[in-house]
């Protein structure tokens, strides 16, 4: 198994997919375009720049803490693909003792 | 001889109205599932987040009580991970300037644990596993809410020393009004990291165990750990890095799947969310305005003459406390007989209805009147305790004194002419009373009855003692 196939199933176990092995060829030359990509930018010279940093809020860009209205709890439910009595329904996710 | 080396992370629910980033209600207790949600904590597209300025308030005040360093400005970040409960993929939490850090806690036992940080981050949605059944359920309305997170230092040493640590910190926490702290409803969360070594020796392998719920799990959790990695390393093995979950039923820890490393979750500055500044007169405002901590209430108890088990119960009580104070401020007399009626019968009648005497109607001038009336002789203890009952819903013992009849009879004439009547109708009795002193009770016991509870016990004990020509009452 070569250092990307470790890369890309380490990735897939984290972000809970599950690709088929013609998926998983395709991603895996993705990801290389991508990583070089990374490697180019992580490559530049930025010494003497200062790192970003998200700007000061003002004052007014805080909010006062009071209710807001929500979703009606159908509207929200409408979005997901599965709901039952009022929860999202998903892939069972328990870690059994 | 192993010892265990504990360092905790506790989870703090903030005591704000709306979440951290949204307007939706942050008390998730008691409501339909996901009907505090909207548009921005479900993660839907286009939404954007504005933080919450009372949570913010709140964790800062937190900082400073537990003694950290405050930055100038504080930051969000993204911390990435796939899980249902997570409805945006990622938990918006503080990475590398968190709003408090290196601070510290002294216990009351003298023991000081190091606070390594403090942060503001947004609470998970919650899970449901239906039994047998292929799914699992999602309820997002604690999604958003806002938590403070606290990690100590690996300061501490027993499951004992950790059990004082969450004392202390829930008692700063109430006296701050920055969260009920209360574990039986999720606002208060520990995960723990537990390794063991020879007293001396470097720190071994640590191990996570997660979501404990109450102050009993954390301990037990220790205990189990401690124990468990003992004996790994007593048969020459060794203890594994890893996060363990709790089975409460078992009361034994477990692996669990997860095998995050701080490098997956892909810490990055929210882009979202701006800075949070914090200017020098800001955390001066909040050091001026702290409110007093526990363990100055402790010391004040025990100035004004309340013994120490007592003086601790009510100290690291929030509402209890504020209670008691009330009380004593209405009372004239010496605090402890209103400690050993907070701590005593009042505790004991308010647990058995499964609440605290500070959430009945309990009032101080109630209980400072029942206090004053038995100080003063003219209610017994028994008859006292019978109204504590009443007095848990509100009513006022002086009525309920004159409305019931329980006046104590203190009158020596009265009590004279009770003693007579008693002993003239049990002769047989005053016999044995006469024989073996150690029987007045019997005695004592039939005066009390044709006074209905009434009589002054003392009083009526030495009214007996007299006429029978005992040389003392017995005790």
């Amino acid at each position: 198994m070569t250092q990307a196939d470790d890369r890309l199933e380490h990735l897939q176990r984290l972000a809970r997919l599950d690709l088929a092995p013609e998926e998983a060829a395709e991603v895996a030359a993705d990801l290389v375009t991508l990583l070089d990509y990374l490697a180019r930018l992580q490559a530049a010279d930025v010494e003497g720049e200062d790192e970003w940093r998200p700007p000061l809020a003002p004052a007014a860009a805080m909010r006062a803490d009071v209710l807001a209205p929500s979703l009606p709890t159908a509207l929200a439910l409408a979005l997901a693909p599965a709901a039952k009595d009022g929860f999202f329904e998903v892939p069972r996710t328990l870690e059994d003792a | 001889m192993f010892e265990p080396v504990i360092g905790l992370e506790v989870h703090l629910a903030l005591r704000t109205t709306s979440k951290l980033f949204c307007g939706c209600s942050a008390e998730g207790f008691g409501a339909s599932p996901n009907e505090n949600v909207c548009p921005v904590c479900l993660g839907l597209p286009g939404t954007l987040p504005v933080v919450n300025e009372r949570a913010v308030e709140l964790a800062l005040r937190f900082a400073v009580a537990l003694g950290c360093e405050v930055p100038s400005t504080t930051y969000f970040h993204r911390k990435h991970y796939f899980y249902p409960d997570a409805p945006k993929n990622y938990q918006t939490s503080q990475g590398d300037v968190p709003i408090g850090q290196h601070g510290r806690v002294s216990l009351p036992s003298g023991k000081r644990v190091g606070i390594t940080r403090c942060h503001l981050e947004e609470d998970a949605g919650r899970l449901v596993h239906p039994a047998y059944a292929d799914h699992s359920l999602v309820d997002l309305n604690r999604a958003g809410a806002p938590l403070v997170e606290m990690v100590t230092e690996p300061d501490i040493r027993s499951a004992e020393e950790a059990r004082e640590f969450l004392a202390e910190i829930r008692a700063i926490a109430q006296a701050l009004g920055v969260s009920d702290a209360a574990p039986e409803e999720g606002k208060m969360r520990a995960d723990v990291n537990v390794s063991v070594r020879l007293p001396g020796e470097p720190f071994g392998t640590k191990v996570e165990v997660k979501n404990l719920n109450s102050f009993k799990s954390v301990a037990a959790a220790l205990t189990f750990e401690a124990k468990r990695q003992a004996q790994l390393l007593e048969g020459g093995r060794r203890v594994v890095q890893e996060t363990r979950g709790w089975n409460e039923g078992g009361q034994r820890t477990y692996p669990l799947r997860s095998k995050e490393t701080a490098a997956d979750y892909r810490y990055l500055r929210d882009p979202d969310i701006p800075a949070v500044a914090i200017p020098d007169e800001r955390k001066r405002a909040v050091q001026a305005s702290m409110p007093e901590l526990p363990q100055a209430r402790l010391g004040r108890y025990r100035a004004a003459g309340v013994r120490g088990t007592e003086a601790a119960q009510i100290a690291y009580d929030h509402a209890v406390a504020l209670l008691f104070d009330a009380t004593v401020a209405a009372y004239a007399g010496p605090a402890q007989n209103v400690a050993n009626w907070l701590t005593g019968e009042v505790a004991g009648r308010a647990n058995a209805l499964g609440v605290s005497a500070a959430d009945t109607k309990l009032t101080p001038t109630a209980l400072a009147r029942l206090v004053e009336l038995v100080d003063a002789g003219s209610l017994s203890a028994t008859a006292a305790k019978d109204l504590v009952p009443d007095l848990l819903q509100g009513a006022d013992p002086a009525a309920l004194v004159a409305s019931r009849g329980l006046d104590q009879v203190s009158d020596a004439a009265a009590i004279e002419t009770l003693v007579t009547v008693v002993m003239e109708a049990n002769p047989e009795l005053v016999e044995r009373v006469r024989a073996n002193p150690k029987a007045i009770n019997a005695l004592l016991g039939k005066v009390m009855a044709a006074s209905q509870g009434k009589a002054n016990p003392d009083l009526a004990r030495r009214s007996l003692a007299g006429r029978l020509a005992l040389e003392e009452p017995p005790g």
